[in-house]
């Protein structure tokens, strides 16, 4: 490689965050063949017993691997748990048999044996079972890799960053024994078990590089951009050097903070607190789950129509709704029902309001418009089927709004089961208070959802009766006036009695300042963009609640915005540090 | 021989084995498949008409049962009571899912 060879950019999927720069190992895949190769009936005997050595030998790979395994992760052993429960599948192994007793050579039979069930999972409806014939592709190349008595040579790969079609998580296992740097692939998908153990062990990983085994060849240099998804080959030495001190900056930031990720969220005296993110699109979502959050707080659904420029079909609404949902499973995501108002989205607002934000906006906008309402309905129950959905609605400040919406869910519901379409029966409902009256009307909320969640900044705004984009008012507001602290002290107690789960998923959650004081009045959940989730999660780590406690009697003393500051000051000044920006 | 009826009641159902989900729960198919093969007796899972061998985790992937659905069980063997009982549970439980 000379100086003056320009760097090739290839562009990928972000799967594991970091920056990896070193020589390229190149795994060259080579796919058995699919040839049937027919035996002589004398040589059936042995074929049998070679296949079943293979066997033998791909179980006792398997195992020692689990046994590796025990000392590095528990992901892993579930993996390969699953890997060894198909090697050692009984209705496989006699199939395959009955295969070469019909004349088939081993390798043939096994090949032909998983095609079928892989044929039968390709054709399944649900991409999560259709991503398992990655399962069945990685024990049928062990064992046909043992027919062939060939192991990887895993031991060129260390020190080095693996380029390969795919990686199995036993072959990342491996690798990681031998310190590999990073992992460019051609396929995979980012919740692909190799991916969460390059995330869990902290290794930068590219994936969905077409050719990249055929683009990049061995012992070139190669930087690898976790964070944007990007592959550089042979670099020039700007780009080089610019990439030595990103790495450098990378390192840093994950020691300050990426050692958080897989601690709970609990307060110096043991109170666990959930800790969500707010997204607006789908990718956000995987920046969310490699942040550590357990679930999605709230997705604003009107970011569709944004991108849309109209109200987007059924169809169009579950694809991208399934798309977070599937991204974020097994956790939790909260939709929000579509809410816009004529200062957002003008489309089917019939005229001109003097009064927006007191206007045709959040549910009284989707009940004026049942037909959209009904529609983004059933697109969220489509959604829920086989996955963790919540449905919240915005902007609730009658009981008859809440009754309303409920009704019309019923009746999506009762169509979806005539029409014999999935969905999850029980799928939790939730309002936003975000208004004084919900915040007043509460403890009946609470009493009929299954959970709420406190929208700060409309509170404010309602509660303050200021646009704070007013700059004339915009002094008057803020989230953390004494009026706006009792209506979320309220709602916080209502649903503590009822038994629901309240959240904050607005600005103030996200807010310095405010950790304690939330922490303090019982909130059980807050929501917050991705960025800021490590951030919360040392501020709660670092506060007692005891002191949460204290500081919130203290506060509900206050009779101005100054006063909660001063007291939230002097909590700052006897812990030192903390930035009390927003 | 025991026949009876179990329902799905996990949102993942049986046969995923979602990435995400591996960190804090075994796969539903896996847990299924050691649990059945812990047993004596031969243990059948039945779909529209398809027996399949719950010692089989291929076989219970492909079942493809999802949240809701109803599949026949059927045991026969010595364990026969014990084994019903404990797949059962396991299905009522939801695979150890937050239902």
């Amino acid at each position: 490689m000379s100086a003056s060879t320009s760097g090739r950019v290839l562009k990928g999927i972000p799967a594991s965050p970091g920056i990896a720069i070193g020589r390229a190992f190149v795994l060259s895949s080579d796919s058995p063949s699919v040839e049937p190769e027919v035996l002589n009936v004398q040589d059936i005997p042995s074929e049998v017993a070679r296949f079943r050595t293979a066997l033998d030998a791909t179980t006792i790979e398997l195992m020692n691997a689990i046994e590796l395994a025990r000392k590095e992760s528990s992901t892993v052993i579930s993996i390969i748990e699953s890997y060894l429960l198909i090697a050692s599948d009984p209705m496989m192994t006699t199939s395959i048999i009955d295969r070469i007793q019909a004349g088939f050579s081993a390798e043939s039979a096994v090949l032909n044996e998983f095609d079928v069930h892989k044929t039968i999972l390709y054709g399944a409806k649900d991409p999560l079972l259709r991503e398992r014939v990655q399962d069945f592709e990685h024990v049928m190349e062990r064992i046909i890799a043992a027919l062939r008595n060939r192991t990887l040579s895993h031991e060129l790969a260390g020190d080095s960053v693996v380029v390969s079609g795919s990686i199995t998580p036993q072959d990342m296992l491996f690798f990681r024994q031998l310190h590999t740097l990073g992992y460019v692939t051609e396929i995979g998908g980012i919740n692909s078990h190799s991916c969460i153990l390059a995330r869990d062990f902290g290794i930068p990983a590219v994936i969905g590089i077409r050719n990249a085994t055929e683009i990049i060849s061995s012992g070139s240099i190669v930087i690898v951009d976790g964070f944007a998804g990007i592959v550089i080959v042979d670099p020039e030495s700007e780009t080089l050097n610019e990439y030595i001190s990103k790495h450098r900056e990378a390192a840093e930031y994950r020691e300050r903070l990426g050692a958080l990720v897989g601690q709970p969220t609990r307060t110096t005296d043991g109170v666990e607190l959930v800790l969500k993110a707010n997204v607006d699109s789908p990718d956000q979502v995987d920046a969310a789950i490699m942040a550590g959050c357990q679930g999605i707080g709230l997705v604003r659904t009107e970011m569709l129509l944004v991108r849309w420029g109209r109200y987007p079909t059924i169809d169009e609404q579950v694809a991208w709704y399934r798309d977070i949902a599937e991204r974020a499973y097994p956790l939790p995501v909260t939709f929000r029902a579509f809410d816009v108002g004529s200062d957002k989205f003008r489309e089917g607002i019939p005229h001109h309001e003097e009064n927006p934000a007191l206007g045709l906006r959040g549910i009284r906008f989707l009940l004026y418009r049942p037909d959209i309402f009904q529609n983004q309905i059933l697109a969220i129950l489509r959604t829920s089927a086989n996955r963790n959905v919540r449905f919240m609605l915005p902007m609730i400040s009658t009981l008859e709004e809440l009754e309303h919406a409920k009704d019309m869910i019923e009746e999506c519901k009762l169509q979806l089961a005539r029409d014999g379409v999935d969905f999850d029966r029980s799928m939790p409902l939730g309002v936003m208070v975000e208004t004084p009256a919900a915040a007043l009307m509460a403890p009946i909320f609470a009493s009929r959802v299954d959970f709420l969640s406190i929208g700060t900044n409309d509170l404010a705004q309602y509660t303050l009766a200021t646009d704070r984009t007013n700059e004339l008012v915009a002094d008057i507001f803020d989230a953390m006036h004494p009026a706006v602290v009792r209506l979320i002290s309220m709602t916080v107690k209502a649903a503590h009695a009822a038994g629901v789960v309240v959240s904050v998923c607005g600005e103030m959650a996200g807010h310095a300042a405010a950790t304690e004081m939330l922490v303090g009045i019982g909130i059980h959940e807050l929501s917050v963009s991705p960025p800021l989730l490590l951030e919360l999660k040392h501020r709660i780590r670092s506060v007692s609640h005891g002191d949460c406690l204290d500081l919130v009697k203290r506060i509900e003393e206050c009779n101005t915005t100054t006063e909660v500051y001063a007291v939230l000051g002097s909590l700052k000044s006897w812990r030192e540090g903390g930035d009390t920006s927003v | 021989m025991i026949t009876t009826t179990v329902i799905v009641a996990n949102r993942a159902g049986v046969h995923t084995r979602p990435a995400a989900m591996l960190v804090k729960l075994a796969a539903p198919a896996a847990m299924l498949v050691k649990l059945a093969a812990k047993c004596k007796s031969d243990i059948y899972l039945i779909r529209d008409g398809f027996n399949i061998n719950a010692k089989s985790i291929i076989g219970v992937m492909t079942l493809a049962a999802e949240q809701g659905c109803e599949l026949g069980l059927l045991a026969e063997g010595a364990d026969e009571t014990e084994a019903v009982a404990a797949i059962t549970e396991l299905f009522s439980t939801g695979f150890g899912e937050q239902l």
